[in-house]
């Protein structure tokens, strides 16, 4: 079986190489993006297969980029992961209402990463079996 | 309206609004400026722990960068006022 693919749209370098290490490690094949509209061109381009998303993203910002992939039927079906150090109640809120299946907080737990990652993947995976568009994990 | 219920006019809205906007975005830009050196170190650190092939030279370095970050530009914490006159001049530097 392939690797899934992970597009991890995030302009912080230092936190780019970590997480890439990280999501390679737990078996991840790893994209990148470090604008919201790299994000958006890379999912376009399709053999993604969920997002790792950071909200304070130049060009477009996160919220901008779910809007953007849940509009087009080529992206609507890719489950959006929201990682971002914007971790106030309504901030949280608003990434779920805009099509993230799931938030996490930055800083993140580095071991659960994998697995918060793959939770999403299954979860959207088991609701297009459903015939529904996926089901949000909250956090 | 009944007799000593508070009014706020539009523009007092408005005001309050715009006010809790600005809020929300200096909250917003302390928690990116806090949390993402934060998320380096953490996972620098975590990553040391594991066996074998974790290039930890390199993540130390990074650890030790965003250390720097955090205690330096360009996000720059203010100085604790000097004196107690200084805390009510808004001179904290």
């Amino acid at each position: 079986m392939s690797m899934p693919v992970v597009l991890l749209a995030e302009d912080e370098p230092d936190i780019l190489r970590l997480v890439t290490y990280i999501l390679r490690r737990e078996g991840f094949s790893v994209r990148t993006a470090t604008t919201g509209k790299e994000a958006v061109d890379a999912a376009r381009q399709g053999q993604v297969d969920v997002i790792l998303l950071d909200i304070m993203l130049p060009e477009l910002n996160g919220y901008g980029v779910c809007a953007a992939l849940r509009e087009d039927p080529l992206t609507r079906h890719i489950p959006i992961v929201v990682m971002s150090a914007r971790a106030q109640a309504k901030e949280v809120e608003r990434g779920l209402e805009a099509g993230a299946v799931s938030y996490i907080t930055k800083p993140f737990e580095p071991a659960h990463l994998g697995e918060q990652v793959r939770a999403a993947l299954t979860a959207a995976v088991s609701g297009r079996a459903r015939g529904g568009a996926g089901d949000a994990l909250h956090p | 309206m009944e007799r000593g219920t508070p009014c706020i006019l539009d523009g007092d809205a408005l005001r309050v609004a715009a006010l809790d906007a600005l809020k929300d975005d200096l909250l917003a830009t302390l928690a990116h400026e806090l949390r993402t050196p934060l998320t380096a170190m953490k996972g620098a650190r975590a990553l040391e722990n594991l066996p074998g092939e974790a290039p930890q030279r390199e993540f130390l370095q990074l650890a030790l960068q965003n250390t720097d970050r955090l205690s330096g530009s360009p996000f720059r914490w203010p100085s604790p006022p000097t004196s107690p006159s200084a805390l009510g001049s808004g001179t904290g530097d």
